[in-house]
């Protein structure tokens, strides 16, 4: 496994993959549109963990903004590796922005090599589905060998979320790219655990 | 997941996957005594005594390289004795049973920093360290080296990628 702290070797990829035009379920953030369904292609055991996320330009005029990653270091890169999720558990227990964090347990970040940044440039009115694995974000593993959040089995409510900040956003870019900053969220769908899971932290406000 | 490295020129090592020949060189590029930081959620309670019984005044905030679980982080004072003995240590132990990840400094200078140390990743040592002591310690650990460059010094390419 990688594992090196960011030190910012940006080498930005500007990517436009498998654009289309459908925007069904978008909800807006400053232009972008974002929505989540299952991933109808997934196979495997985990399949139910498998979704795609599809943003959608909203406006007519370009929009670039930064999914995830191409490479990232000390963890595994994924193009959606930006987006936070928001589960709602089935007592209605709400449990917000729930990072990335690649593989494991024990999930690695640290990096002192490169990180290049999945960059998307959306025409007006584009739309790109880019894929998002539940496992990633939350350890669905049987082991519970670490001690963490636990998340009891049952059926969830599952929204994404991107929010950019200019400051999360490299200088370099900045000069020369005018890259989407807010907050755009998607629609809901439902999630069913069999299993109790893990994470980190139960709840993250920010 | 940004975060400064702890210098910003010096030298990659890569390939370096066994703590056993490691800490026993070690002395050729590192001066002695100097302060090392241990991190990993799976040292061995032994190595953990053996750390807490050399432990050190944190003096350089070191960036945690694990998320989660929560990592145990020793830094100790090394001398060539404590390496002796470490290199024992890890004669019966695995890697991560000794760190995850590994850093050196003295005082406030990094001098070391290794992220998923004797993974195979590089291990980045600092310019203050002369070709020549690289050069020996890479050779008797037949691992190659390269100069290395903090990245954000690198430039930005951004290109567009075919539509489909």
């Amino acid at each position: 496994m990688k594992a090196l702290l960011f030190v910012g070797m940006i080498t930005c990829l500007a990517v436009v993959g498998n654009a289309t035009h459908r925007q069904t379920g978008i909800e807006p953030g400053n232009g972008l549109g974002m929505s989540i369904a299952p991933d109808e292609a997934a196979t495997g055991p985990d399949k139910a963990m498998h979704f795609k996320v599809t943003f959608s330009n909203l406006r007519s005029e370009d929009l670039t903004f930064i999914p995830g990653t191409l490479i990232a270091c000390g963890m595994t890169p994924s193009k959606t590796s930006a987006v936070k999720l928001n589960l709602t558990g089935p007592q209605g227990k709400q449990h917000r922005h729930l990072p990335y964090l690649g593989d494991g347990p024990p999930y690695h970040f640290g990096c002192a090599g490169q990180i290049e940044f999945y960059v998307v440039i959306l025409h007006g009115g584009e739309s790109v589905s880019l894929p998002l694995e539940i496992g990633k974000y939350v350890d669905l593993s049987d082991s519970k060998q670490y001690d963490g959040a636990r998340f009891p089995a049952g059926k969830y409510s599952l929204q994404a979320e991107l929010t950019t900040e200019r400051s999360e956003i490299p200088k370099s870019m900045l000069k020369t790219t005018n890259v989407w900053v807010g907050r755009a969220t998607s629609n809901i769908v439902q999630v069913q655990f069999a299993s109790e899971f893990l994470a980190p932290v139960d709840d993250y406000s920010q | 997941m940004s975060t400064k490295p702890l210098f910003d020129n010096g030298w990659e090592l890569p390939g370096i996957a066994s703590a056993e020949k490691f800490f026993p060189v070690l002395p050729e590029i590192l001066a002695l005594p100097a302060n090392l930081c241990f991190e990993g959620t799976s040292i061995s309670p032994d190595v953990q005594s053996f750390f807490a019984s050399h432990a050190a005044t944190q003096i350089l905030q070191i960036p945690l390289g694990t998320i989660w679980p929560k990592p145990s982080v020793f830094h100790v004072r090394a001398t060539e004795q404590f390496l002796r003995q470490l290199a024992a240590l890890a004669e019966r132990h695995a890697g991560p049973e000794i760190c995850d990840h590994f850093h050196a400094y003295d005082g406030n200078q990094g001098l070391m920093q290794w992220y998923d140390a004797f993974s195979g990743d590089p291990l980045l040592v600092d310019e203050s360290v002369g070709e020549m002591k690289v050069q020996a310690f890479c050779r008797k650990l037949g691992v190659p080296y390269a100069r290395w460059r903090a990245a954000n010094k690198a430039a930005t390419n951004t290109k567009q990628a075919d539509k489909s």
